[in-house]
């Protein structure tokens, strides 16, 4: 299956192409999860601290499905 | 810091006190919102002769703790008609505390329209004719400070957005390198100092000496656990989110969060979120050089780095800073998603000295009610312009969001206690709605940031949709608020120490190192608590305190708010039980 993959922040610098929030493609097998995407992108482990599909945060273990966008942060905060 | 400083502004007399007892060891929120109680009537006009204001430098500023060179301006607020603090990062409180000053009261009221200077020193200070200044923008009377007076010292000045009087009018402070830039912005304080004639304070602190703890082995200790925290906690270390991308990191987030408020909060999602974010800002200041930097401080001794210099595409300066709230009040709430375009409001705002949250809310009303359309940057400058003019619909922008939309007849005013909403949408992240409804100060992010758990993760982890257990998570972190305040830290030390223990214990070492004083954990809520109290008690004095007042606005209660289509669900009763014991 294949997944939209957008990278924020400083996880922009694992974008396969160098551009930065760019959305990119990602090429699963069937149920595989947010953890297993995150390896296959090659983020270190640790760094990805927030997932968002469908605006709203999900956990690791969330099983993808087939063309989902998928938003990953690395720590962040503000004010 | 032992002294106050009294300014009367009807005879012209500057004097200095010692602190009376009561006021001994307190400083910043603590001391202005203390003083602002037991001094100014809660029945007194907010530019009229009876109200005051405040300016009150934190327990710990002076010294070299990380990141604690704030100021607090408290007063009776023209925009909300309740008590208000409004602090801002600068070198000015650091300079204010190290002069020996534990407050400056400004009180009286010029009788007629000339301006005035205050050039302060060790010893007291003296009031100065100052027309040369009347009605300048702020940019062009910073340079003539900092020519005429040198560039060591330090300043605050009012836009001319104050000196008309206007309610969304702050207080501007230098940044290290002379910028008016840093504003205690909030609830139209800048008014206040017009009402009084007052258009600028020079802080002349040669041969001031360093600020000396009563307890050096322990302050020094404390100092150590908070920096180590500050330094090794993911998003505010070096290279961390808020070094390298400032506050504006926080714009794709709240975007992907549903929770992004867009077009006069109609959506949580903003198209063209990416453009105005923390992302594009670094990536204008790689690619266009020159002035524009990312990890720019406000003031000495911060270890964080949270501010930046926008540049134009030239390399020029624009202006500084271009922060979350601002990029989100001007670009993703008016639909603008141009930068360059951002960034022009935002400087025309510390131009004029008016808060850059209450601006960006009522353009987005003014929107609404047909001024100028969503997505439209230039209509939006050309609009915004009006204020700076002095024109009659820059009179009417100038009193804020509420009174802007009660002009033109909109119903969808995003406000509490008439203040405008920060960036936030309280429909998709309720325990933000739960601070803006019950702080005293109106609606306002810094009160309580329970973001910091129902969207960052830091501090724990809340589930932002949901209406449950909203009121103690929100009053748990308004209570910490009041106290971070009054030390003089910056709000942002909360994401350290919320998840490193030993930075927690850092910020009451270096309190208790400071002051002798003994307190624990629990007098950081117990303090806080009390802070907020003495806020709602003259609130409920003046008349906005009551039920009524805490009530988010009716439109949220029924329209509801895409991407996930919630409406405002906390009911009434929950909310009244805020300020239980």
């Amino acid at each position: 299956m294949k997944i939209e993959v957008v990278l924020y922040a400083t996880l922009t610098r694992y974008h396969p192409e160098e551009k930065g929030n760019k959305p990119f493609s990602v090429e699963l097998p069937e149920g595989a999860t947010i953890k297993e995407l995150i390896e296959k992108v090659g983020i270190q482990e640790g760094e990805a601290k927030q997932v968002f599909i469908r605006h709203k945060s999900r956990r690791p273990d969330y099983v993808l499905e087939d063309g989902e966008r998928v938003a990953i942060f690395p720590p962040v905060a503000g004010g | 810091m032992d002294k106050i400083v009294r300014v009367n502004m009807t005879d012209k007399k500057v004097t200095v006190e010692p602190v009376p007892d009561k006021y001994k060891g307190k400083g910043g929120r603590w001391l202005t919102s203390l003083m602002v109680s037991d001094e100014v009537p809660a029945g007194a006009h907010p530019l009229g002769p009876n109200n005051k204001l405040f300016f009150a430098p934190g327990m710990v500023t002076g010294t070299h703790a990380p990141n604690s060179g704030r100021i607090s301006v408290g007063g009776k607020s023209p925009l909300t008609g309740g008590i208000k603090e409004a602090n801002a990062g600068s070198p000015f409180p650091q300079k204010l505390a190290r002069m020996g000053y534990a407050a400056l009261v400004l009180e009286g009221l010029v009788e007629d329209d000339k301006r005035w200077l205050l050039k302060l020193g060790l010893d007291g200070g003296e009031l100065l004719p100052a027309d040369d200044l009347k009605d300048k923008g702020t940019y062009e009377c910073a340079k003539m400070l900092w020519d005429k007076y040198g560039e060591k010292t330090a300043f605050c000045v009012n836009g001319p957005a104050g000196e008309a009087k206007m309610a969304m009018a702050g207080i501007a402070f230098n940044d290290p390198e002379g910028r008016p830039a840093r504003y205690a912005g909030r609830g139209g304080l800048g008014a206040v100092m017009g009402s009084k004639g007052l258009k600028a304070i020079v802080l002349e602190d040669e041969n001031a000496p360093a600020v000396k703890p009563k307890d050096p082995e322990m302050f020094k200790a404390g100092q150590k656990k908070l920096a180590d925290a500050i330094l090794s906690h993911d998003v505010t270390k070096k290279g961390g989110a808020l070094n390298s991308y400032g506050t504006a990191v926080l714009i794709n987030i709240l975007n992907e969060a549903g929770g992004l408020p867009t077009n006069n909060f109609r959506t949580g999602v903003f198209d063209g979120a990416q453009k105005i974010s923390g992302e594009a800002l670094a990536e204008a200041a790689k690619t266009r050089g020159g002035a524009g930097m990312m990890g720019h401080s406000c003031h000495p001794g911060c270890i964080i780095h949270c501010s930046n210099v926008y540049a134009k595409e030239d390399g020029s300066e624009h202006v500084s800073c271009v922060e979350y709230e601002s990029s989100w009040s001007l670009g993703a709430n008016c639909g603008i998603d141009n930068l360059d375009q951002v960034a022009e409001l935002i400087r025309m705002c510390n131009d004029y000295g008016v808060d850059t949250i209450e601006a960006g809310v009522t353009v987005g009303v003014a929107m609404e009610a047909g001024l100028a359309k969503f997505g439209d940057g230039k209509g939006a400058i050309e609009l915004f312009s009006e204020i700076g003019k002095r024109s009659p619909l820059g009179h009417i922008l100038g009193q804020g969001a509420q009174f802007t939309g009660e002009a033109y007849g909109v119903t969808r005013i995003p406000t509490v206690k008439r203040q405008g909403m920060p960036a936030y949408e309280p429909r998709a992240v309720k325990g933000i709605g739960v601070t803006y409804i019950t702080t005293p100060m109106g609606a306002d992010h810094t009160a309580g940031y329970t973001i910091a758990p129902e969207i960052l993760s830091v501090g724990g982890k809340a589930e932002p949709l949901s209406a449950k257990d909203k009121i103690g998570l929100s009053k748990a972190f308004q209570q910490t608020t009041a106290f971070i305040d009054s030390c003089g830290y910056c709000l942002f030390i909360a994401f350290p120490i919320l998840d490193i223990p030993s930075g927690f214990d850092g910020v009451v070492e270096t309190v208790n190192g400071m002051l002798g004083t003994k307190y624990t954990g629990d007098d950081v809520t117990r303090i806080g608590d009390e802070i907020l109290r003495i806020e709602k008690d003259f609130n409920v004095r003046a008349g906005v305190g009551g039920k009524d007042a805490d009530r988010p606005p009716e439109f949220m209660r029924y329209e509801k708010l895409p991407p996930h289509n919630h409406v405002w669900d906390i009911p009434d009763e929950e909310l009244d039980t805020f300020w239980d014991k």
